[in-house]
C-alpha cells in the first residue's frame, strides 16, 4: 500500500498555476527527495498533504485517507515540518511539545519519555525550559524536527528540514533522516540541498513549474542521464600527461582536476567503474588515497531537467 | 514506543487542551495586565473623582450602581477585543498555524478552545469589576442589589457577542492588531454612532448589540422611553432603552451567528 498518493493535484493561487496535474505515489518505507527550484510547487504539494491548503482539483491521500476530507485521520500518521517553523513565543520547548503531544492524545508517561528523547535527538535538552521567543532560527528548526518525530509517526513530511542550520546542524539532521529511514519509515523530503537528498533518499521526484519532471530511484536516474561521477582523493598531485591519459580513457566524459582531487564523469556500469579505478592505479600510476561517488551526479540531473523544462 | 494509530482524543478533550494553553498565553502576555490595569484605574476613578470634587454619592443605591455599571460594557468591549483579537489571526500572521494545523486537530476544536479561554479571561476581569461594585454597594449603602447579578448575566451575554464578532474579525483579517482595533472601534465607536443616528430619526436601534448591551444598567435602574418635544419647534428628541426579551435575543443572535461564521471561515481559510 502506498503511504502518500497525489492524483492529478492542481492548485491555482488566483491566476497563478502552482501545481499542474501532479501525480505521485510513494510506497511505504521509502525516502523520497522532492526537488525543484523556488516556486516549483514543492511547498504547495506539502501544504495540500498537510491540509493547510486545498487543491483546486485532484486528490491527495495519506495511508488511504483523503488529506482534505479526512485530514484528522490522515495526519494521525504524519509528522510534518512545513516551511520555517514558528512557535508560540511565550512557551518553552517542553510546553510546546507537551501541548502538541496532548493534542495527539499521547499518554502522559509516554509523552514525557518521548519529549525527553526527541529533545536529546535534536540537542535542545539544555534549552527545554527557555522561552522560544529567545530562540534562533536554527533552534526553532530543531524544535520543528522534534515536534515532527514526537509521536514516532510512520510517515514524515519534511519541507527543508536543514534550513537555517549550521553545518553541524545540517549533519545532525541528515543523521536523523538516515536513522528514520533505517527504521522503515516513509520520508517525503522537500529540499534544495541536493547533497542532503542524495545522501539520505533512495528516490527523487523532480518538479518544476508545478509539473513533475521525473520520479525514479537515484541510481536509475544516473543511468538514464548517463551521469556517473566519482571523486578521487590523491596522495600526490597528478602530472599533466597523466591527466591527458585519463581523459582519453574509454567511457570518461569529463575530468576536473585540482591539486589533490579528481572528479571523473563517465558513462557505464559498476563494472566499468571498477575497471576505470583499476586503470587509474595500475596503468596510469595514480596514487589514490580514497574514492567515492560524486554528489555532483544528482546536481547534473537536476540542472539538465530543469533546463529542459524551461 | 508510541503508536500514532492508537492515539484517540475526542473533540471536548482537544478543546480543553487548547483552552488550557490559551489561558497560559493570556497569563504570560501583557494584554491581561493591561486590561487589569485599565479596570483598576477606572474603578479607583469611580471613587476618587466624587471624593476629589467633594461631590456626594447619589442617595439611591440603584442610581450609583447604574452609574458604576456604565463602564462595565466598555470593559466588556476592551477585554473582549484584547483577548480575542489575535486568537485566529496570529496563527496566520506569525505562521504558528504551520505547526498547529498540521496536527490531527479539528480547526473547530481550536477555535472553540480559544473562544473558551478568551471568555474565561474576559469574564474574570468583568466579574472582578462587578465584585468591586457589589462590595462598594455594601460599603456605601449597606445594601445588596440582586439586580447586580442579573446585570452581570447580561454583561456575560454581551461579552459572548463581543467575542463572537472579534473572532469573526480575527478570522477574516490577516493581522492581529487590525482585528483587535477593528473589533474595538466597531463596538466602541461605529455601532454607538449608528445607534445615535437611528435614534435621531425616531427609530429604536433594537437590533444593534451595543444598544442591547445597555440592559446591564437598565435592569439595575429601569428607565422609560421618552420623546422630548419643544413647543413651536418640529424638533423631537427620542430616548430609547433596550427591552427584555428582545435585547437578550439580539445579543444571543450576534453571538451564535458570528461564532458560527468564524468556525466556517476558519475551516475554509488556507494557510499559504
Amino acid at each position: 500500500m502506498a503511504a502518500i498518493v497525489a492524483e492529478g493535484l492542481t492548485k491555482y493561487y488566483g491566476k497563478l498555476l502552482a501545481l499542474d496535474n501532479l501525480n505521485l505515489k510513494i510506497e511505504k518505507g521509502h525516502c523520497v527527495g522532492f526537488l525543484g527550484p523556488n516556486g516549483a510547487g514543492k511547498s504547495t504539494t506539502i501544504k495540500i498533504l498537510c491540509n493547510l491548503i486545498r487543491p483546486t482539483s485532484g486528490k491527495a491521500y495519506i495511508n488511504n485517507h483523503d488529506a482534505t476530507k479526512e485530514s484528522t485521520s490522515a495526519l494521525k500518521n504524519v509528522g510534518a515540518l512545513v516551511e520555517t517553523p514558528e512557535f508560540y513565543n511565550y512557551l518553552t520547548p517542553l510546553e510546546v511539545l507537551e501541548y502538541l503531544g496532548k493534542l495527539r492524545g499521547m499518554p502522559k508517561n509516554e509523552l514525557k519519555h518521548q519529549i525527553h528523547q526527541v529533545l536529546e535527538t535534536v540537542r535542545l535538552s539544555e534549552w527545554k525550559k527557555t522561552k522560544i521567543g529567545k530562540f534562533s532560527r536554527g533552534m526553532k528548526q530543531r524544535l520543528g524536527i522534534a515536534q515532527s518525530i514526537l509521536h514516532d509517526p510512520p510517515i514524515l513530511i519534511w519541507d527543508e528540514p536543514a534550513l537555517g542550520l549550521d553545518p553541524r546542524g545540517m549533519f545532525e539532521i541528515r543523521e536523523i533522516i538516515k536513522a528514520t529511514v533505517k527504521k522503515g519509515k516513509t520520508v517525503f523530503l522537500a529540499s534544495h540541498m541536493l547533497h542532503e537528498v542524495q545522501e539520505t533518499c533512495d528516490s527523487v521526484a523532480l518538479i518544476d513549474k508545478g509539473k513533475l519532471l521525473t520520479y525514479d530511484r537515484i541510481e536509475n536516474l544516473e543511468k538514464v542521464f548517463k551521469i556517473r561521477k566519482i571523486d578521487v582523493e590523491l596522495l600526490t598531485p597528478i602530472e599533466p600527461k597523466c591527466l591527458s591519459k585519463i581523459e582519453k580513457l574509454k567511457n570518461v566524459r569529463t575530468l576536473l582536476a585540482t591539486e589533490k582531487n579528481l572528479t571523473i564523469g563517465f558513462e557505464g556500469s559498476d563494472a566499468d567503474q571498477a575497471e576505470l579505478l583499476e586503470t587509474l592505479v595500475k596503468d596510469i600510476g595514480v596514487r589514490m588515497i580514497s574514492f567515492k561517488p560524486s554528489l555532483e551526479a544528482l546536481e547534473g540531473i537536476y540542472l539538465q531537467l530543469v533546463k529542459e523544462g524551461n | 514506543m508510541p503508536n500514532a494509530e492508537n492515539t484517540k482524543l475526542n473533540d471536548l478533550e482537544q478543546i480543553a487542551i487548547v483552552t488550557r494553553y490559551e489561558l497560559l498565553k493570556h497569563l504570560r502576555r501583557r494584554r491581561l495586565y493591561a486590561v487589569l490595569i485599565i479596570t483598576a484605574l477606572v474603578t479607583v476613578l469611580q471613587f476618587a473623582v466624587p471624593l476629589a470634587l467633594n461631590s456626594p454619592f447619589p442617595q439611591e443605591a440603584k442610581s450609583w450602581a447604574a452609574g458604576f455599571l456604565e463602564f462595565a460594557n466598555l470593559l466588556v468591549i476592551i477585554s473582549g477585543a484584547f483577548f480575542a483579537g489575535d486568537a485566529i489571526a496570529s496563527e496566520y500572521e506569525h505562521k504558528t498555524g504551520f505547526i498547529v494545523f498540521s496536527n490531527p486537530l479539528k480547526r473547530f476544536s481550536l477555535v472553540l478552545g480559544k473562544f473558551v479561554a478568551a471568555f474565561i479571561s474576559a469574564s474574570l476581569t468583568v466579574g472582578l469589576y462587578y465584585l468591586v461594585g457589589i462590595i462598594a454597594l455594601q460599603g456605601i449603602y449597606s445594601t445588596f442589589l440582586s439586580e447586580m447579578i442579573v446585570s452581570f448575566a447580561y454583561a456575560i451575554l454581551f461579552l459572548c457577542s463581543v467575542l463572537g464578532l472579534t473572532f469573526l474579525f480575527s478570522t477574516i483579517l490577516k493581522g492581529s492588531m487590525g482585528a483587535t482595533l477593528l473589533a474595538f472601534f466597531t463596538l466602541f465607536m461605529i455601532m454607538p454612532i449608528v445607534s445615535q443616528v437611528i435614534t435621531l430619526t425616531g427609530n429604536e436601534p433594537w437590533y444593534l448589540s451595543t444598544y442591547a448591551s445597555a440592559m446591564t444598567t437598565q435592569v439595575v435602574n429601569p428607565q422609560q422611553d421618552t420623546v422630548m418635544e419643544f413647543p413651536g419647534s418640529p424638533l423631537k428628541i427620542y430616548v430609547f432603552y433596550p427591552k427584555f426579551p428582545v435585547s437578550l435575543i439580539v445579543m444571543l443572535v450576534y453571538f451564535v451567528v458570528t461564532l458560527a461564521l468564524s468556525l466556517v471561515l476558519v475551516k475554509r481559510k488556507e494557510m499559504t
